[in-house]
């Protein structure tokens, strides 16, 4: 038995960026037509999606383990965004409005809090893929399962390959600026709420993972116990 | 100065094309203009996974360290320092732990040098090729039998042929003098005298702008020279979009497909949809891409990897300019639309 399951984990393929862009950047045409109501919003929705596929092409290129260290990663950001000529003739053009005195000075402060934002986004990013694919280790079918991280990314547990379908929550793409270290994970299943954990480590997701499976699991037995009396 | 054995090793690992970046180097798509010698068409790629870079054209190459050696004409020390200092990797003075850890080893490049040349696109004599050859017997084979192309699409995109190229070398002399076309590179001199510049028997693709203006030519190889390139180009500018006159029959928001390489926009065409080709998966031209923001945009990937990665980076430019294109899926056991289409027309076709 154990030696099948080891079978069946090789045979797994990782979820990866290139997979999470083909959900998100594809799936939004449903979300599109719901949008279609307003000019406003589609734009709005449109810059997002700039914003939403920069940062997943900008996590995946810091994936390494070379920059799994904090300080790294922030000096290596730090580097590409203060080397940016275009951006920073950005903000000398935006810090020429007079409500911002004409000075850099906000802008400076913009551009600091703006590497932090990337870093904080990046670990985000890589780290829900870690949890991601953590997910896919375990039979989840027949459940739907829906598992909702920092109220940004809803992950369907699918029955087919890759066995997750992301979703990315396009009205609270905003909170991306919120996350920091940690981030919440809420994990549904038919809108009912199984879980809601803080995550840190990988090890929290360990934890939650096993027990939302145990309490799944015990829920099935229940029903089927329930049908043959 | 000696310098650690792992902060080389460190050095050696960040990332190229950052490196490449702070050095000057404009890095598009894993491309950049080559510093060594006159480039405009980017000449210089970046292997990301291999964390090296290198010049097709000139032959330099290697790691992150010898990238600025290269640039900067300094030696191996200098360039230490120099990445040191910009990305933040120190090491104490005097600290010479070596074989700590081993080094790892550069990916070996193998470098062909190729001759560099500077060649006129003589708009006429192009104009005058496509005007004075018609479709002969192997290239009608080829795209009526072989490819069940409709001849209405064919003839409206100009599509020509040239068989025997000594034929094709003697009228072009004639007309136009030797010098004239030896300096349009479509004729070439070598130890056996004078030779067209594209193999031949082959088909010749005309490229026009949107004004309906003569901007390159390429070649579709049809012999059994299995050493003959199967596409040869010859154009005024870089390269560009195939069939951007049909934007022109367009409207705002009408469906057109982009295809990778001729031979797929002609089945497309021929299937009755509106479509451009981009030359191949690696060959983007984004300042003829920008142009086709405003329309629905489809395509059919072709199922390999490069083909996967082309549509990849065309979605991503197009959301850059706030469009998209839509990824559509060939059946299973077809490699591209091509070779759809050519299953379909074998099936319903004779009906």
């Amino acid at each position: 038995m154990e030696k099948n399951n080891k079978k069946a984990d090789v045979k797994r393929v990782n979820y990866s960026f290139d997979m999470l862009r083909n959900d998100i950047l594809t799936a939004p045409t449903e979300d599109n037509e719901k949008l279609e109501t307003g000019d406003k919003y589609l734009r709005e929705y449109q810059s997002k999606l700039i914003v939403a596929q920069m940062l997943s092409y900008l996590a995946e290129s810091y994936e390494t383990e070379n920059y799994k260290d904090n300080e790294l990663l922030r000096n290596a950001i730090e580097t590409k965004v203060d080397g940016d000529e275009q951006l920073s003739g950005f903000l000398f053009f935006v810090s020429q409005n007079p409500q911002f005195d004409y000075s850099w000075n906000y802008m400076r402060k913009c551009r600091t809090n703006y590497i932090e934002f990337l870093v904080n986004s990046i670990r985000f990013l890589n780290n829900v893929l870690v949890d991601i694919n953590l997910l896919t280790g375990k039979p989840w079918s027949g459940n739907n399962i829906h598992v909702v991280f920092h109220n940004i990314l809803d992950v369907e547990l699918t029955s087919e390959e890759p066995f997750v379908k992301a979703r990315l929550l396009w009205e609270n793409f905003y909170h991306l600026v919120t996350v920091k270290n940690d981030y919440d994970i809420i994990v549904k299943a038919n809108d009912t709420l199984l879980k809601a954990s803080g995550r840190k480590e990988p090890s929290d997701m360990k934890k939650l993972i096993d027990s939302v499976f145990e309490m799944v699991n015990n829920e099935s037995k229940k029903i089927t116990e329930n049908e043959n009396v | 100065m000696n310098i650690p054995q792992n902060i080389i090793v460190r050095l050696n690992e960040l990332p190229i094309e950052e490196v490449a970046e702070k050095l000057g180097l404009e890095v598009r798509r894993h491309k950049a203009l080559c510093f060594k010698h006159s480039d405009h068409n980017p000449s210089i790629t970046f292997s990301t996974s291999k964390n090296i870079y290198r010049c097709w054209v000139c032959g330099v190459g290697g790691g992150t360290i010898k990238l600025v050696q290269d640039k900067e004409g300094w030696n191996f020390q200098e360039a230490c320092i120099w990445l040191g200092q910009n990305f933040n990797v120190w090491w104490p003075e005097g600290q010479t732990e070596r074989n700590i850890i081993k080094k790892t080893p550069l990916q070996k490049v193998h470098i062909t040098k190729h001759k560099e040349e500077t060649l006129v696109f003589d708009k006429e004599i192009y104009t005058w090729i496509i005007n004075n050859t018609t479709l002969l017997e192997p290239a009608k084979s080829f795209l009526y039998k072989e490819r069940h192309l409709n001849e209405v699409i064919v003839q409206n995109l100009r599509i020509a042929s040239v068989v025997n190229s000594l034929d094709m070398v003697d009228a072009l002399v004639k007309r136009f003098g030797e010098e004239t076309c030896l300096k349009t590179g479509l004729i070439r001199r070598s130890n056996y005298g004078m030779h067209f510049y594209f193999y031949t028997p082959c088909l010749l693709f005309p490229y026009y702008d949107q004004d309906g203006s003569l901007i390159g030519i390429q070649s579709r190889y049809l012999g059994t020279n299995e050493k003959a390139p199967r596409f040869q180009f010859m154009s005024s500018q870089k390269t560009r979009l195939y069939n951007l006159p049909i934007l022109n029959s367009l409207n705002r928001g009408d469906k057109l497909y982009i295809s990778e390489g001729i031979t797929d926009c002609l089945a497309l065409l021929s299937d009755g949809l509106n479509a451009v080709a981009i030359p191949s998966a690696t060959i983007l031209p984004l300042e003829d891409l920008i142009l086709l923001k405003n329309y629905e945009l489809h395509m059919y990937p072709d199922r390999d990897e490069a083909g996967q990665k082309a549509f990849m980076a065309l979605r991503r430019f197009f959301i850059n300019h706030y469009s998209t294109v839509r990824a559509e899926a060939l059946p299973e056991g077809v490699k591209d639309y091509c070779d759809y289409y050519i299953k379909k027309q074998e099936i319903y076709g004779k009906e």
